[in-house]
């Protein structure tokens, strides 16, 4: 329509950087400059397992140690600390499925070096229940996945991934994880999730994608629901991870 | 690529720009072409084309605007008009003003006056007037009100003065929106004349309905204390209407569309009671926008849409560019979406009420940073307590215009008194006015600044822009930027200061009467008379306006020819409001001087008699009174005039005052060099004055006449005309010209009249 195509140009999603709030001018980055520099980067030393970093010069993370997970291996972009807080928050919840797909792309540049990127065959985004949904609008990981996708067939060599979705559901409406114990949060997504259709992911390696991984609850119940139905491995990117002293 | 609205702004603002300075459309095009080859990409291609499209349209309806003129027979006195009533009519005691739309050779837009006005006139009134059509004046002085260009930012171009005997109402012609819109007009005014005091229901007109020129004095406060955009009529006022008609609309459970269309509506009612503003309908448009963007479910975007409508406005009438009201209200709204919400997210406090007034005063320094140079230009001052003041009155004006609106609606809908409940109105009203009233009184509560040169704005602007964080995508390429504006900037100030100033000689156009102001390189300044009238102030409005737009604290020297009033008024006007040091007459016994001089005691200031002092400017400027000496004696006031003789080099001024044959006479029987290149001519150019033989003595080669429009003296003489037209002198007259400003390097001389 006319009017939609006028209001695209006018209206635009990247008006104004979510962290520092400064008007952006000329550009087609979502965040500042000033700001993307000051996100707090996961460095080199981090878990073998689950890729948060770690500072006590070991291999694997406490919870790792503690706990197996059924998943594979994971990619954490940053640290769950400082601006990015804002930055999931605005995707979450101010209406910004722009800013997750751009964050998404982000995420799929630095996943670059992964070993296991070549093994992919789809990307599942941990999936919200049909009421969330719908209160939102869009589902935040899909966003992101739909950034690393494109990503990912830009590349040098580009990857033949494809986007999974509806093959994975959330059959509870469960309540936000955010004030929950660790414990709690196992049980909270306990049985949350249903695979609808088995074939499609059978002796498949699927990347799970979501936006902040904490304790991992949600991803080793996604993991473990999909292994149980044919899957070959399971691994997971997300945009940030709590640091182990979190939780 | 992002932000299509701003590129295609700026291309219009450049197309203005470039208009002015006298860019050639050629040359614009073949940058654009250029534009267009270095482009990479289809989308930016296109992008240079738009813009270009854009640029090419302004330019030309610039062109096309510029050109355009009254359409009526100018020549021609007292002609019968048949006109529509446009605007609604502004009483100011027995005067009336309003637009109207009268058929003329076609149908145009124009400003209509009445003075003893003894009608009633309404929006929509079909009248028939005798009038005489003229075109309004443009800048007559430096630092003086452009009203043609004024009037041409609302397309009208002609000015009628109407003789009131001759109006004749015929009907009132209106359509059902409007007469129903005037309707709601007119109770809100009789609501505002039934309930409140004069005092007042003035503020209440200009704060509710935009209606200002009423009390003069308030408005003169307010600007000088830096709250003038609470009377404006803007953002929180259709904000309050968008608030109040989205809540019914909440509260009824309507659909989107019917809820546009409410909603729309009540803006457009809005807008036309106040009389269709610049401020309320950029407002009223940026609200009708947030509500497509919340209801398309878009994000909202405040530059683009700013820019947008900006775009919009000047693609209907570029000259829109220059109001004042269009500036203000865009750069404020600019600078609050680019510098608040960064300086919000800043600082935070916890408490709720800390909040509310972080957010007023953060929004005032917003609109202050971004709007400071623009206030200077427009208004030559700001004020230091304009950030207190704004935290006492912006929040008392937006309870009266809630409450106030509030207890409009309800009363008229149900057509009950409340008068009680308007008790809080009046007394936040009184609260606002006396603030105001006893802050102005407070010694230094305003400063007097002069408009600042371009490279100085621009050179603010990058420092806020830096100090704000923003120029900081690129971090290096930004550096470069910010070193070469650096450079760029020092080096023009270094250049201005080594090139040697010239002596300027400004002859103003004070109507009837003489004044003449020197610039001396060496940054002295003189002024010879003061001009004068009896029902205008000359010093006020033309002198002290002139001194302020050429940045002039202290007049070194200021010289009274003669005590008549016409040279002698101005100057009383202006001591106290301008540091004067000395002042030299013509005769320190007159008894037309005694109010000069106990004036000047009272401001300490020494008054001499023209031959008592011996001025030494510069080695290459001589400055002479040559007139009269001490053996001269005293004739009368007119031919006893100070005459001034200044020379720079090969360039030479002399000054008659209101010399006349008499003292011309013994001027010549002297034996001082009175030769001169330029001849102010003595007596506004009376035949008295300007004898054959004193011509011919100063062989002038150019003369200034300085004399008002239309005067009863019937000045100047034609047979001193044709007198300087055989002699041929070049001669300028203020009353066709305005004022004249001369600049010479003791060599060259560049004159420059202010009017076309």
């Amino acid at each position: 329509m006319m009017i939609d195509k006028f209001l695209d140009i006018i209206f635009i999603p990247n008006g104004r950087c979510p962290i520092c709030k400064r008007v952006i001018f000329f550009s087609d980055e979502f965040i500042c400059h000033q700001c993307k520099s000051s996100l707090d980067m996961v460095g080199d030393e981090k878990c073998k397992k689950c890729g948060k970093e770690i500072d006590d010069g070991k291999n694997y993370c406490s919870g790792c140690i503690t706990y197996n997970y059924n998943y594979q291996e994971g990619f954490a972009l940053y640290n769950y600390e400082g601006s990015i807080k804002t930055i999931i928050h605005n995707i979450k919840f101010s209406n910004c499925p722009e800013l997750a797909v751009y964050m998404g792309k982000v995420l799929g540049k630095s996943m670059k070096n992964c070993s296991w990127l070549e093994e992919l065959d789809y990307i599942i985004p941990i999936p919200l229940h049909e009421n969330r949904f719908k209160t939102r609008g869009y589902n935040q990981s899909e966003k992101i996945s739909n950034g690393i996708i494109n990503e990912f067939t830009q590349m040098d060599k580009a990857l033949d991934i494809k986007l999974c979705i509806n093959t994975l559901i959330r059959q509870k409406d469960t309540p936000h994880q955010l004030k929950l114990s660790k414990e709690e949060r196992f049980s909270n997504v306990k049985n949350a999730f249903k695979v609808t259709n088995k074939d499609v992911i059978n002796e498949k390696t699927i990347l799970l994608v979501d936006d902040v991984y904490t304790t991992g609850a949600t991803i080793d119940e996604c993991s473990a629901k999909l292994l149980d139905n044919g899957a070959l491995k399971v691994y997971f990117a997300v945009l940030a991870s709590g640091k182990t002293n979190q939780l | 690529m992002k932000r299509l609205p701003l590129f295609f702004f700026i291309s219009g603002l450049l197309a203005i720009i470039s208009y002015n300075i006298g860019i050639n459309l050629i040359l614009a095009c073949v940058v654009f072409a250029i534009a267009f080859c270095i482009c990479k990409g289809d989308s930016y291609k296109l992008i240079v084309i738009y813009c270009s499209i854009i640029f090419i349209f302004i330019f030309c309806r610039m062109d096309n605007i510029s050109n355009i003129t009254s359409s009526f027979d100018l020549n021609k006195n007292e002609v019968q008009y048949q006109g529509r009533v446009v605007s609604f009519p502004i009483y100011k005691e027995n005067k009336v003003q309003f637009v109207m739309e009268v058929k003329g050779a076609k149908k145009e837009k124009v400003q209509g006056f009445i003075n003893n006005n003894t009608h009633l006139l309404t929006y929509g009134d079909m009248i028939e007037f005798t009038a005489q059509a003229t075109i309004p004046n443009s800048r007559r002085n430096p630092g003086g009100f452009d009203y043609r260009q004024y009037l041409r930012t609302k397309k009208i171009y002609t000015v009628m003065y109407i003789n009131n005997d001759s109006l004749v109402i015929q009907n009132n012609s209106q359509n059902i929106i409007s007469k129903n819109i005037s309707a709601l007009r007119n109770k809100l005014t009789d609501f505002i004349d039934v309930n409140f005091t004069e005092r007042e229901n003035q503020f209440l007109r200009a704060l509710i309905i935009g209606e200002k020129g009423n009390d003069s004095e308030v408005i003169n406060n307010f600007n000088k204390l830096g709250i003038s955009h609470i009377l404006s009529v803007s953002g929180l006022h259709v904000g309050f209407i968008y608030l109040f008609a989205t809540t019914i609309c909440r509260i009824l459970k309507l659909n989107k569309k019917i809820q546009i269309y409410i909603i729309g509506i009540s803006l457009y009612t809005y807008c036309f009671i106040v009389g269709f503003s610049d401020s309320v309908i950029r407002a009223s448009l940026m609200l009708f926008l947030l509500l497509l963007a919340n209801i398309t479910n878009k994000k909202y975007d405040t530059l683009n849409v700013l820019c947008f409508l900006a775009l919009c406005f000047i693609l209907h009438n570029p000259y829109v560019i220059y109001s004042v009201g269009f500036q203000l209200s865009y750069s404020a709204v600019l600078s609050i979406t680019v510098f608040y919400p960064y300086l919000n997210n800043k600082i935070s406090f916890n408490t709720k009420y800390l909040e509310y007034f972080k957010s007023i005063i953060l929004i005032t320094i917003s609109v202050q940073i971004g709007t400071i140079p623009l206030v200077i230009y427009h208004f030559n001052n700001i004020s230091i307590f304009s950030l207190i003041t704004n935290l006492l009155i912006v929040p008392a004006a937006g309870f009266i215009v809630i409450v106030f609106l509030c207890v409009f609606c309800v009363s008229t809908l149900l057509n009950i008194s409340l008068l009680p409940f308007l008790v809080p109105v009046k007394l936040s009203i009184n609260f606002i006015l006396s603030v105001s009233e006893n802050l102005i009184k407070i010694p230094y509560s305003y400063s007097i600044l002069s408009p600042m040169p371009f490279y100085i704005v621009s050179f603010y602007y990058l420092l806020v822009f830096i100090c704000f964080g923003y120029l900081y995508h690129y971090r290096l390429r930004n550096r470069k930027v910010i070193i070469v504006v650096t450079i760029i900037n020092i080096s023009i100030v270094i250049i201005l200061s080594i090139i040697p100033k010239p002596l300027t000689v400004t002859y103003l156009d004070v109507g009837q009467g003489d004044s003449a102001l020197i610039q001396f390189p060496s940054g002295q300044n003189m002024l010879i008379d003061g001009g004068g009238q009896y029902n205008y102030s000359v010093g006020d409005e033309i002198i002290i306006n002139t001194l302020v737009h050429k940045n002039i604290r202290k007049l070194d020297l200021v010289v009274c020819t003669h005590s008549h009033d016409d040279h002698k008024l101005g100057i009383l006007e202006i001591i106290g409001k301008v540091k004067i040091d000395s002042i030299i007459i013509n005769c320190l016994e007159e008894e037309g001087y005694t109010d000069l001089i106990s004036l000047a005691n009272e401001f300490n200031i020494p008054v001499y008699k023209n031959n008592q002092v011996k001025v030494n400017i510069s080695k290459s400027i001589l400055l002479d009174f040559v007139y009269p000496n001490s053996n001269t004696l005293y004739i009368d006031e007119n031919n006893s005039s100070v005459i001034t003789k200044m020379s720079y080099n090969d360039i030479s001024f002399l000054f008659m005052g209101d010399l006349e044959n008499k003292g011309e006479k013994n001027l010549i029987e002297n034996k001082k060099d009175i030769s001169s290149v330029f001849l102010k001519i003595g007596h506004h150019g009376s035949k008295t004055s300007t004898g054959k033989e004193f011509l011919s003595t100063v062989n002038p080669v150019y003369g200034i006449i300085s004399v008002g429009k239309d005067n009863r003296y019937n000045h100047p003489n034609q047979e001193v005309l044709e007198l300087l037209d055989n002699k041929g002198v070049n001669y300028f007259r203020t009353d066709q010209v305005g004022a004249i400003e001369i600049n010479t390097n003791g060599e060259k001389v560049k004159i420059k009249t202010y009017t076309d």
